[in-house]
């Protein structure tokens, strides 16, 4: 019998919709354990961004940990070919503390990872398919880019060496908090091209000239010349208009080295999903290969899409 | 629509004085009334008044679009919002004091009373010293004097109390004054509204 995907709660019908839509594309579900030793995580805190993790004893005193990410499990357990990528999607619990609390939540997770020789047309493919999830969940989305490149080479551009100062200058562009930025930053530090790209508003044409006219050094140009091919690949999507390139996205520059972004739809007062290139991790892992990914948190969306009475079975 | 959470009390009031002057009205919300709802659909506003500690949380959480909030409140709550304008009002510091005869006895962790317990453990910790914190909920000054705690971490405006307590401010942490904060989602879909509301308020703000 078929079963009516209407009926569904929200999170359920995204699953089945974005599985067939992931496997079109060629990426393969992956299954994974739901613990891996402590270690892994001990090793790549910044990586999570938290250092709430759930442990237990194994057996013969093995410290194992309930995964609080997806990620570095496929980085470390996946087989990747020699030659192309590896093309995987999963939907996973993952098991954290929300910010600020100190209870675990079980967390239902949804993405896919790309891993092996990335082309430039990969991880513009990646970024298509992170905006086409989304518009799967809601038409009405954004879809925020930033480069984890540029942003990092712009601050030794500007002068922001120390690493005290580039930590807070970082927290002031995620706040677009251009105001302490010259009590942050350090003598010498050009604050006022950093306040230019917190105050420059979102539409992807604007703030790309602003980037462009900002980039002068190699690594700058490097990545502004990278987000105007990821623009101009959108201009033939019908989400051409959901585009935004806003860098106070900013993600932890040890790990992530390339396109990073967000995901919102109007419904949702939080991010729903993000990703981006994050080379560093393989390279800190002693693998020379390239990694895309991104994740959505779908146990958020029930609560703000009920299923509508006349809908349930 | 945008919706604005405002502390109750003096700050709020100031906030919203300037925000009157940038043309965004709720008149109810001027005159003595138990409200807390308070909306103008011309001016495409609606204002909740709400206690100043929980401003940041309505704002993450996405109940209100934007807000004003005090530094040490936003910071304490670590709350994960955009900090669009410092608005220069409700200015203090966030402070360290201790007894004027205060010493430090680097032999073991000091024992800190504070209203802001989080604000207090990352100053300590960054600079590499061991504490013991207390949470209060009022009348800090109370606990050194009493042998309770060695140092207090609060907001100092003139000092007066501090100094009508025998107490000195041993260290600064940082100047606090009220930030306009917004929902980073919100951000996203009404950007050019509240880049209009962030225009306006720099203006009458830097007068």
């Amino acid at each position: 019998m078929l079963i009516d995907t209407r009926s569904l709660p929200k999170d359920e019908r995204t699953y089945l919709e974005l599985g067939a839509l992931y496997e079109k594309q060629g990426y393969a579900l992956y299954k994974m354990k739901k613990f891996e030793e402590y270690s892994l995580y001990l090793d790549n805190r910044n990586f999570l961004g938290s250092e709430s993790v759930l442990t237990f004893q194994g057996f013969g005193g093995k410290l194992m940990a309930l995964k609080p990410d997806v990620t570095l499990s496929i980085v470390k357990n996946a087989r990747v070919p020699e030659k192309g990528c590896l093309k995987l999607y999963y939907r996973e619990s993952v098991y954290r503390t929300e910010r600020g609390g100190t209870d675990f939540k079980e967390i239902n997770q949804m993405g896919l990872e790309c891993i092996g020789a990335l082309t430039e047309e990969d991880v513009r493919g990646i970024c298509a398919l992170a905006a086409e999830s989304l518009s799967v969940i809601d038409e009405d989305f954004i879809f925020a880019v930033s480069h984890m490149g540029y942003l990092s080479a712009l601050l030794d551009e500007c002068g922001v060496a120390d690493e005290k100062n580039r930590r807070a200058v970082i927290e002031c562009l995620r706040a677009r908090n251009a105001h302490d930025l010259p009590a942050v930053a350090g003598e010498g530090a050009d604050t006022d091209t950093l306040a230019r790209v917190i105050g420059t508003d979102t539409d992807f044409s604007s703030a790309l000239a602003v980037v462009i006219s900002l980039a002068k050094g190699e690594g700058t140009r490097a990545a502004a010349e990278e987000l105007v091919a990821l623009y101009e690949s959108f201009a033939s999507t019908p989400y051409r208009g959901r585009i935004r390139l806003d860098l106070s996205i900013v993600n932890d520059v040890d790990y992530y080295n390339g396109m990073i972004f967000q995901g919102y739809v109007s419904r949702v007062p939080k991010m729903i999903l993000s990703g981006g290139r994050y080379d560093g991790l393989l390279s800190r892992i002693g693998r020379e290969q390239g990694a895309m990914g991104f994740a959505l948190n779908l146990g958020e969306l029930n609560a703000f899409y009920p299923v509508k009475r006349e809908e349930r079975i | 629509m945008i919706s604005i959470a405002l502390p109750k009390g003096r700050l709020g009031n100031k906030a919203y004085k300037i925000l009157e002057e940038c043309g965004y009205t709720a008149g109810e919300l001027a005159e003595e009334s138990r409200k807390l709802v308070f909306e103008n659909e011309a001016c495409g506003v609606r204002y909740f008044l709400v206690k100043p500690s929980d401003v940041a949380i309505y704002v993450e959480y996405g109940a209100a679009d934007i807000g004003v909030v005090g530094k040490d409140v936003l910071l304490e709550s670590g709350a994960d919002v955009y900090e669009l304008l410092d608005l220069g009002i409700g200015r203090c510091r966030m402070c360290v004091a201790a007894r004027e005869d205060y010493v430090e006895d680097t032999g073991r962790a000091t024992v800190v009373a504070t209203k802001f317990p989080r604000v207090a453990r990352k100053y300590f910790m960054d600079t590499n010293r061991e504490i013991e914190v207390i949470k209060l909920y009022g009348s800090i000054e109370l606990a050194p004097i009493l042998g309770m705690s060695d140092v207090i971490v609060d907001l100092v405006e003139t000092g007066t109390t501090l100094k009508e307590n025998r107490l000195k401010v041993t260290e600064e942490i940082f100047p606090v004054s009220a930030r306009l904060i917004a929902n980073k989602a919100a951000y996203k879909f009404k950007e050019s509204e509240m880049r209009e509301i962030v225009r306006r308020m720099k203006e009458v703000t830097a007068k």
